[in-house]
């Protein structure tokens, strides 16, 4: 059924059409709408779930990961600050392999504060061992939530979907809501093969020594590499049960693009705009969204960029005293198999500041016209003439 | 490298950190410096008892519904706890840790419950007449009793002789009823005697046999009491005016046939003096006036037990202290007065004789009828033995009761000591074992240690025979007031029994102490400490943090699991009654 | 590999544990687990506790038991809980234990926060008055004038009453046991399974190497401090209901501080100050009591 969604809302309804059990949230702008819609499902009594209202994001995620390990499916939302505070709690649940999922609306972190877009939040979390969609659209939003519970159930790990702030999540679209008893089909409930069970006693997240702990991180590093093949997978039976796939990567009109531009979240959308209006005037462009990002799909991205002339990764975040993330990760990809491609890093639209295809456009022009490609990453482009060009 | 697979739950190398084992390998003990142990021991009250009775343990078996058993146990050392638990001094309460906490048990009401209520049948499991050895005993009082008994519990015969019509000695002839029911004395004795003991009474010894005829036997014992009373004017006690305490009490009835409440004079401050007072008193229906008890010491020190002096004043009796006979004046064979003095004891600390030293020279007066001299009992000496050694009116015995003359064993008042009914019986005891080892030809200082009771005089009987027992217990060990841990009880009253009203009882000859009620023993029971003991409470079980005390589900024994106990000593102090002990790993 | 049949009957904590040698705490924890009984499921969190249920592979619950965070026992309790109601699953217990320093500090917004909604768990904090575990560290619950490694001259604030806190969040059941009085906590425990909702219980457990005290005094010390009313044993229902649970000996204070080595600092003007305050503290409860 077709309606028109915000972003979180269509998160909303990719997690009730999943079937938790059990979800725990905290508000947070720009989270809160999911949680309301949620709060108003449970209220009319057609959630299905128990809904526990906690007192803070830690102790959402912490009710999470025991209400998992108890053998139920879970689910939870939150941004910034809210995920920061979790953060030792995202590892924890990556080393109990409780398959959670959690939407994380990306905003940008305080200091100072800030409601609006940025990747910075979502990208400090990715040594946690949780997998990471970053979406780009709300369609996408709905679809990566109920593949996220099949790819999790499969892998035991848990998964973030990643969508921005305002951009996505309040910009309302039409988005096809499919049917409970197609997604009952494709998900199947929560048969975890360990749980907290009365039946079968057992102690779960012991003490370990150095080396037993050192295999469990064989293992979940070998279930991360598996996740890759299971993301592909999930993917292709989604599309042929629900007539739409995702993929790893988005790329648009890049198999002859001289230079390649590659993006995450809505990067993606106005990237496109640009591009064809680029194509317009004759440019060989084209552009590479990386939906995937943890785990890093590096042989998709290599095979998708080895023939571009130049790339031009467009970040909104920044590591501080590094460089973009998606850059960063992207180089070091490519430095394993590629070597000679100039790969010039943009950081744009810090604390959610528009980004608009005459931005992308400029980000053209400068790859097009350098030579080769700085060490530090241009900035301040939005505003001023950028900072790191010379 | 492998080509990575979907995560599935190997049990041998588990993707995540599930655990499906115990910690029972971890043997946490092997660290332990100090292992607890079990050990029962001997409470103060059953340190203190000179017959040795093992009272926590009765209490015990009381206080769980089994009267018969607690009777049992104090049958084990003791063939008159009916008895005692009237007219005993209660050494043991005396020492009772509880008396340091609030205030002590009343152990004698306990004893006399049991005894009351106990249904025993003493002859189960006694190898009655099984062994080679016939004994003769020569009186029949509590000394007497008590050696007959635990002889006749070894399997030996024994023969009881007795010069008075009926058995008892002191107790029926000493001790008036309203202290101690004949009844009561009665089934006690009839008790002891079902173990097959033969009696002859009315036959004295000098008169009715001789030493020779006993000649038969292989050991006698000696236990024919002090029967003369002390005489305090020479030549005059054959005059119808004067009579000892002793005789007068052994028959009151005849004495007082003629009386017609003359002034009666009782000389002496002993039980004896008082006794006959009482009995004086009740004879003329309790009418107290022509009776007044003169004695040397002052109130505190009469050797009268102190709550017999109570209820004497309390009868309305009256009691004249410091006071010493000095002279008679009679006139045509009747008495008129006595002369007397003021006067001071003197008690030497430690040889314990006693001196009277008159104050003053100024004499007194009192007009009488009648005079009963309680001044002590000496012994009657032309009945015994060729060659017995005889020192200061006593047969000479060592602790163990042997005499000068091998085959010859005594005990009682006859050899002195304590003059109370306990420590009569204790003697008896002691005799038993004496004339066992004699008989075995086992040493006596052997057996005796083996089976004493801390550092003291007294012996299990029990631990003797060799019955078995649950735990181990040793009998060395005495658990004082400093070794219970009081943080586990409150305080609560004693619970003491109804007496008679005075204005009743003095028209009467019933007993004046009632026994102590069901729901008040009840009480009191659950009062004991029951220092020494396991009474099951559990508080080691409960208190141990490494579930190391266990207990056998068929059994109910506990023991200690010695992997897994790390010697901490919780157990040890939890256990409030001090019956485990932390000792040294080797 | 399979756990091995019951070492006793009634108790849900096996032997060879890790805990030290006269630990209150690893007593408390047998006492709660027996009660408990075996349909329940437990929360630990680090602390002596984490050390008492071992290290992997092997444990010494025989209840199904998960090592969360520090500060998420009550939260982690309430997601158990929560999965268990959605399984439709309403008789299986869900105990969360915890130390003091993660109920009363680091733990405290989500105790909180479960009692605020109510939670149908039993809590239990298992306070020893520092961070043990981690080597004697000062806590909220440490009492007042107590020596710690990091208040080497004494705390100079006294300790958080947590029975009482718990009391204003208005939960059905707020109550203070002691390890050393086992019937009394065991009672506790099984009146509090009877309830549904947050129920609190703040259990005394005496730390010989914290405490400093000869180890095998555990039970006196645990009794000592109940018998002087320094550690009152009551219970609040719903936040108005006060029952004293165990009627004192009304010893003088000084019996129980002057037992411990972190004490050992008073003098004898401090100890007045503190009877004093004791005795004020008693009045109040007994006030409290007679006005259900």
């Amino acid at each position: 059924m077709r309606r028109f969604l915000s972003g979180n809302h269509a998160a909303a309804y990719g997690a009730r059409l999943a079937r938790p059990q059990v979800i725990a949230a905290y508000p947070i702008t720009p989270q809160s709408p999911i949680y309301e819609k949620l709060s108003e499902w449970d209220s009319e009594g057609v959630l299905g779930a128990r809904m526990m209202r906690v007192e803070s994001e830690h102790s959402a995620m912490a009710a999470c990961i025991s209400a998992s390990l108890t053998g139920v499916r879970t689910f939870t939302a939150t941004a910034s600050q809210g995920l920061a505070l979790m953060h030792e709690l995202l590892h924890f649940a990556s080393g109990m392999r409780v398959p959670i999922v959690l939407v994380n609306v990306n905003r940008a972190l305080a200091a100072p504060w800030s409601f609006w877009s940025e990747q910075t939040d979502s990208l400090s979390q990715r040594d946690t061992g949780w997998l990471q969609f970053y979406v780009s659209d709300n369609q996408e939003v709905l679809d990566t939530v109920i593949q996220a519970y099949k790819i999790s159930e499969t892998v035991f790990l848990p998964t973030m979907v990643v969508l921005e702030a305002f951009y996505t999540s309040h910009f309302m679209e039409p988005v096809e809501v499919p049917e409970q008893e197609l997604v009952d089909d494709f998900l199947s409930s929560f048969q975890p093969t360990f749980k907290l069970d009365t039946e079968k006693p057992a102690a779960f997240s012991q003490t370990v020594t150095q080396s037993e702990y050192g295999k469990f991180r064989v293992h979940r590093q070998m279930a991360m590499e598996y996740a890759q093949e299971v993301v592909q997978a999930v993917d292709k039976e989604f599309e042929e049960r629900f007539g739409r796939g995702h993929g790893l990567l988005e790329c648009y009109r890049q198999e002859d693009a001289e230079i390649v531009l590659v993006t995450a979240g809505t990067f993606g959308c106005t990237a496109k705009v640009a591009i064809d209006e680029l194509r317009e005037k004759g440019k060989k462009v084209g552009m590479v969204r990386i939906r995937l990002f943890r785990p890093f799909p590096k042989l998709r991205l290599i095979e998708s960029l080895k023939h571009a002339r130049k790339i031009a990764v467009i970040d909104r975040n920044l590591s501080p005293g590094q460089e973009g993330i998606f850059c960063e990760e992207l180089k070091s990809a490519l430095y394993s198999r590629v070597n000679g491609i100039p790969v010039f890093g943009f950081v744009m639209g810090l604390g959610g500041s528009n980004v608009s295809p005459a931005h992308i456009k400029r980000v053209f022009g400068i790859t097009e016209r350098m030579q080769d490609a700085p060490l530090k990453p241009i900035l301040d482009l939005e505003d001023g003439n950028g900072i790191g060009l010379s | 490298m492998a080509k990575p697979q979907r995560p599935v739950l190997n049990m041998k190398d588990p993707f995540v950190a599930v655990s499906f084992y115990d910690s029972l390998i971890f043997k946490t003990g092997s660290q332990r410096t100090e292992r607890p142990f079990f050990i029962n021991k001997v409470a103060s009250c059953g340190h203190a008892c000179p017959i040795g009775i093992d009272i926590p343990t009765a209490f015990y078996m009381a206080s769980k519904g089994d009267i018969d058993q607690a009777l049992t146990i104090f049958l084990q050392e003791n063939p008159l706890p009916g008895i005692c638990g009237r007219v005993c001094y209660q050494a043991c309460e005396m020492e009772c840790n509880r008396g340091n906490f609030d205030e002590a048990i009343n152990i004698r009401s306990f004893e006399r419950f049991i005894s009351d209520h106990g249904q025993v049948d003493i002859r189960k499991n006694v190898p009655i007449h099984s062994r080679k050895g016939k004994f003769a005993v020569i009186g029949s009082g509590p000394a007497g009793l008590s050696a007959a008994y635990h002889l006749a519990r070894l399997g030996y015969y024994v023969t009881l002789f007795e010069a008075k019509p009926e058995l008892g000695g002191m107790l029926r002839y000493g001790i008036p009823p309203y202290r101690l029911s004949r009844f009561i004395l009665d089934r006690e004795i009839e008790r002891i005697l079902s173990l097959g003991i033969r009696t002859h009474v009315e036959t004295t010894m000098g008169r009715d046999f001789g030493w020779k005829d006993l000649e038969s036997f292989d050991a006698i014992f000696i236990s024919i009491g002090l029967q003369s009373g002390k005489v305090l004017f020479e030549g005059e006690n054959a005059e119808g005016f004067i009579l000892t305490g002793l005789d007068f009490l052994a028959d009151p009835q005849k004495f007082s046939l003629e009386d017609e409440a003359p002034k009666t004079l009782i000389i002496g401050g002993g039980n004896v003096a008082i006794d006959a007072a009482r009995t004086l008193l009740r004879l003329r229906q309790g009418r107290g006036d022509n009776l007044i008890v003169l004695c040397p010491e002052s109130r505190d020190q009469m050797p009268a037990l102190a709550e017999e002096v109570k209820e004497a004043l309390e009868e309305g009796i009256t009691i004249v202290n410091g006071r010493a006979p000095h002279k008679l004046h009679t006139k045509n064979g009747k008495l008129l007065s006595l002369d007397f003095r003021r006067a001071k004891v003197k008690i030497d600390e430690e040889s314990g004789t006693v001196k009277i030293i008159p104050l003053g020279k100024v004499i007194q007066k009192l007009k009488a009828d009648r005079i009963i001299v309680a001044i002590g009992q000496t012994l009657q000496s032309h009945n015994l033995p060729d060659g017995i050694e005889i020192r200061q009116g006593r047969i000479v015995a060592d602790r163990f009761g042997r005499t000068s003359i091998p085959r010859i064993f005594a005990g009682g008042d006859v050899i002195g000591g304590k003059a109370f009914v306990a420590d009569a019986i204790a003697s008896g005891k002691m005799g038993a074992l004496a004339i066992s080892c004699f008989i075995e030809g086992r040493d006596i200082e052997t057996q005796f240690q083996a089976n004493q009771i801390g550092n003291g005089q007294s012996f299990s009987f029990q631990h003797f025979i060799g019955a078995p027992g649950e735990n181990s217990v040793d009998l060395r060990k005495v658990v004082f007031f400093d070794q219970i841990n009081t943080l586990f009880f409150s305080e609560s009253p004693r619970n003491n029994p109804d007496k008679l009203e005075p204005g009743t009882r003095i028209k009467t000859f019933e007993e004046i102490t009632s026994g102590l009620d069901v729901g008040r023993m009840e009480e009191e029971m659950s009062r004991c400490f029951e220092c020494g003991i396991c009474t099951d409470c559990e508080n080691c079980l409960d208190f141990c943090p490494d579930i190391s005390v266990l207990r056998d589900a068929k059994s109910g024994v506990y023991s200690f699991h010695h992997d897994y106990c790390k010697g901490c000593g919780i157990c040890s102090v939890a256990c409030a009654r001090n019956v485990i002990e932390m000792v040294r790993e080797k | 590999m399979e756990m091995e049949l019951d070492y006793h009957e009634r108790d849900n904590l096996y032997p060879g544990h890790r805990a030290c040698s006269g630990c209150g705490e690893a007593l408390g924890l047998k006492l709660v687990l027996q009660a408990a009984g075996k349909k329940a499921i437990a929360v630990v969190v680090p602390s002596c506790l984490g050390i008492i249920l071992g290290p992997y592979p092997y444990s010494t619950f025989k209840i199904p038991v998960f090592h969360a965070a520090f500060e998420t026992a009550a939260s982690s309790a309430a997601g158990i809980s929560n999965a268990l109601l959605a399984k439709g699953d309403e008789e299986t217990l869900v105990i969360a234990l915890a130390g003091d320093g993660g109920t009363t500090d680091i733990g405290f917004q989500a105790l909180s926060g479960a009692a605020d909604r109510n939670e149908n768990i039993i809590y239990c904090c298992f306070d020893n008055e520092a961070y043990m575990n981690t080597g004697i560290q000062v806590s909220s619950s440490t009492p007042q004038w107590a020596w710690t490694m990091t208040t080497p001259q004494g705390k100079t604030r006294g300790k958080k009453n947590m029975v009482e806190i718990m009391g204003v969040h208005k939960i059905p059941y707020s109550a203070s046991a002691s390890a050393c009085f086992p019937d009394d906590l065991r009672r506790k425990i099984m009146e509090a399974k009877e309830l549904k909702g947050m129920r609190y219980i703040h259990i005394l457990s005496p730390c010989p190497p914290g405490w400093r005290y000869e180890e095998k005094l555990t039970p006196n010390i645990g009794r000592l401090a109940v018998e002087t009313k320094f550690y009152p044993l009551y219970e609040i229902r719903n936040g108005k209901e006060y029952t004293i649970t165990h009627l004192p000996k009304n010893l003088p204070v000084e019996d129980y501080l002057s037992a411990q080595g972190r004490f050992k600092h008073l003098t004898q003007k401090d100890l007045e100050i503190i009877q004093k305050e004791v005795d004020t503290n008693w009045d109040k409860l007994k006030r409290r009591e007679s006005q259900n």
